[in-house]
């Protein structure tokens, strides 16, 4: 893989020596410590980026997200994003991410170009995959929610798994189904999974030839577990806007899982004119 | 905008916020604190810590209980001034306390 040379990046300095109380504390302001590979764009506002780390990342458990942070005169500007592949040899972080048009920082990841120096966070959050149950499992993801869903079922196929799995991708429009390669890879390795990838607007131009599944995810949900009830006995993965996931707890919870297999991670959007993150 | 660690964090203090926050942006001193803070100006407006938080302790700031405004103001002064803050929150506890509402 090829990188461009590090641009070089306006450093933050280091607080003065005697800064009253008042000021806030010194604090280490992070640096780029990571360097942009490549960017994949798959529609307008749906691109697969692959950044790699100058040193390998620690703990990663799939289902995780990080911080992405470019730095910017007047700080470190930072959002998480939920990671899709980490490389075996935990250089390579491949991300997912929709481009939000008044976001602060993806517009912005739309304009770097390879080589581009960024700071990723350590891996954080609990929405993780417990590989070591046996129960059966339903996996859904809404947009570029499918990513961390894409970590935990690699996982599963690297491990051959045995259990069966069910992924449902609900998109708006055919071309936002990422990764279906991907995913038919590890049916041919031996996953069993059960690949849905639904679009939300049949009706709509830009899905005309579609012949795929239709509807919303909680409308699919609902028809696949009215299709295999033994489902319902086992454990459920979500990832998306949280309209989708209240939507698809409903519809988990009334066909007779339990709550408590219910996992879900929200994607929230930041209020247009969020603060810049600084680091002091 | 932010978002903002209330009372019921008061000697509780799970720290599941801490294990899922993407900027560690959340921050106590163990032995000299009874409550996690969340620094205003790194936060991300994630959301991910008032998802986990086990009692309830964490709301945006457009959004914290009338009764629990002033531990905003608490979460920003610890990043400048731990002593003042710490001060603040035991005067706001004391009063929570005086009137009658149940603390920690």
């Amino acid at each position: 893989m090829s990188v461009f040379e590090q641009p070089t990046l306006s450093p933050v300095g280091p607080p003065p020596a005697s800064a009253p109380a008042s000021q806030p504390l010194p604090r280490s302001a992070p640096a780029p410590n990571a360097t942009l590979a490549t960017r994949v764009e798959l529609t307008e506002s749906m691109a697969i980026f692959g950044i790699v780390l100058d040193s390998p990342m620690i703990g990663f458990k799939p289902g995780q997200y990080v911080s992405l942070g470019l730095a910017r005169d007047d700080g470190l500007l930072q959002r998480a994003y939920s990671i899709v592949a980490l490389g075996a040899d935990g250089f390579r972080v491949e991300l997912f991410i929709r481009r939000v048009p008044d976001g602060a920082l993806s517009p912005v990841l739309w304009t770097l170009e390879p080589g581009a120096r960024v700071r990723l966070g350590p891996p954080k959050g609990l929405f993780v995959l417990d590989a070591d149950d046996p129960r059966p499992r339903v996996f859904i993801g809404t947009g570029t929610g499918l990513a961390p869903l894409l970590a935990m079922l690699g996982e599963l196929a690297a491990r051959g798994d045995g259990a069966p799995n069910v992924l449902i991708h609900g998109v708006s429009y055919r071309t936002e189904l990422a990764y279906a390669e991907r995913v038919e890879s590890w049916l041919g390795g031996g996953l069993d999974l059960w690949y849905i990838p639904a679009v939300s607007r049949p009706d709509d131009s830009r899905n005309s030839g579609w012949t795929g599944t239709t509807g919303r995810a909680d409308a699919v949900l609902a028809r696949v577990l009215g299709e295999d009830r033994s489902l319902a006995a086992g454990v459920a993965y979500m990832c998306g806007n949280p309209s989708m996931i209240e939507a698809c707890s409903a519809v988990l919870t009334e066909g007779g899982m339990a709550a408590s297999d219910v996992r879900s991670e929200r994607f929230h959007t930041p209020a247009a004119g969020a603060p810049v993150l600084r680091q002091m | 905008m932010s978002f903002v660690i209330a009372e019921p964090c008061v000697d509780r203090m799970d720290q599941s916020c801490v294990a899922v926050c993407p900027v560690d942006c959340i921050s106590s001193e163990p032995g000299a604190d009874r409550k996690f803070f969340i620094d205003p100006d790194q936060c991300i407006q994630c959301g991910s810590c008032a998802s986990v938080c086990p009692n309830g302790a964490i709301y945006p700031l457009n959004d914290v209980p009338v009764d629990w405004i002033d531990y905003a103001w608490i979460d920003a002064a610890w990043f400048r001034d731990r002593g003042v803050a710490r001060e603040v929150l035991g005067e706001v506890l004391q009063d929570a306390a005086a009137a009658g509402v149940t603390v920690g």
